[in-house]
């Protein structure tokens, strides 16, 4: 996959991303089983409690505690986590739409704007993995701390190839400096390695990246 | 299936103290309450007899979902009489069954319960923390 490297340094590559997503649903997972076995059972015993507790008293009383019992009912609401990107029964546009919305926007860049033509020649699982996962570390890489205000997110899948075409825009200026290149430095590294074109844009900060990613005849529909 | 003239619950949650107190909110709210910490325990308390079944998803290492598939192969109308207690909305739950999300109120476990049974309920509107689900 690797544009310098040979076809093994390119399934390491994939394997290692596809390894990445997995380890996020590991830990998406650990931290709902978390939430489950501690927080949001020890919210329920109190809920209970105040229930039981509000009965002996006036009815006035008994009014605030109910409205503290929803109250913080409705908190703990807001701690349940979304359905995850690969849960089973999920097919590749539901997978990846979640891991986008997620994973990305908000977390990686501020607006995420995608276009998937991905539903006639859907791709694998691994596949999936290998998109989302590029499109993480091309943009964490591309600032470990700040969001860029805007990105393009196009995937497009066939019988030959999934095609990955991303673009970022920021928010902070319209001409390259040294912070650009530096930027641009880092992502050229990390693009090596996922097998990404990088392209700068000339006159504006922002820059785009593409991967194309051969197809196993079997991984088509699959 | 009636104690007295009330309606029988069983509930099933491997944490006592969810265990009792959901037994207590559900014993005020005019149930005969029976409890079961597990998998095994529930079905010695011959679960099918009851006219409401309350199940928390996680019981230790089983499954409540277990429990209920068990239940659904001499009985394919048991998940109409189920509630599907779940501290996360990502636990996988069968379309057919009531969810109630922790954590939740009293009243919306009473509300739930007794929707199971068709009694009436403490308030017509669904409880704004669960996820209330009658399909099946």
């Amino acid at each position: 996959m690797t544009q310098s490297g040979t076809a093994g340094d390119a399934r390491v590559a994939d394997r290692l991303m596809f390894l990445m997503i997995a380890l996020q649903e590991r830990a998406n997972r650990a931290l709902v089983e978390e939430l489950h076995d501690g927080p949001m059972q020890e919210l329920t015993g109190i809920l209970l409690s105040l229930a039981s507790l509000r009965r002996g008293l006036p009815a006035e009383a008994a009014a605030q505690i109910i409205q503290i019992e929803t109250r913080l009912r409705d908190a703990a609401a807001a701690l349940h986590r979304p359905q995850p990107p690969f849960r089973p029964g999920n097919g590749p546009r539901q997978m990846l739409e979640l891991g986008l919305t997620q994973r990305v926007e908000g977390v990686l860049v501020d607006r995420l704007y995608t276009s998937l033509d991905i539903d006639v020649a859907p791709p694998a699982l691994a596949e999936v993995a290998v998109v989302l996962a590029t499109v993480q570390l091309l943009l964490q890489e591309s600032d470990p701390l700040e969001r860029p205000a805007r990105a393009l997110v196009a995937v497009r899948s066939s019988a030959e190839h999934v095609e990955l075409a991303l673009r970022v825009a920021y928010a902070d200026g319209f001409r390259p400096d040294a912070a650009t290149a530096g930027r641009l430095e880092r992502l050229r590294q990390v693009a090596d390695v996922l097998g990404a074109r990088l392209s700068p844009d000339a006159v504006t900060s922002a820059w785009s990246a593409a991967v194309r990613l051969p197809r196993a005849p079997s991984q088509a529909g699959g | 299936m009636r104690t007295h003239g009330r309606p029988r619950a069983l509930v099933v949650d491997d944490q006592e103290m969810i265990r009792l107190l959901a037994a207590r909110v559900l014993c005020d709210g005019g149930w005969s309450v029976e409890t079961a910490g597990g998998v095994a325990e529930a079905l010695a308390l011959r679960p099918l007899g009851f006219d409401a079944l309350v199940i928390d998803t996680r019981l230790g290492a089983e499954r409540g979902t277990e429990l209920l598939a068990a239940l659904r192969l001499d009985d394919p109308l048991v998940p109409r009489r189920c509630l599907i207690l779940s501290g996360a909305s990502t636990d996988p739950a069968p379309d057919d069954v009531a969810v109630l999300l922790k954590p939740f109120r009293a009243d919306d476990l009473l509300d739930a319960v007794n929707r199971l049974s068709g009694r009436p309920t403490v308030d017509d509107d669904p409880p704004g923390g669960g996820r209330q689900r009658r399909t099946g």
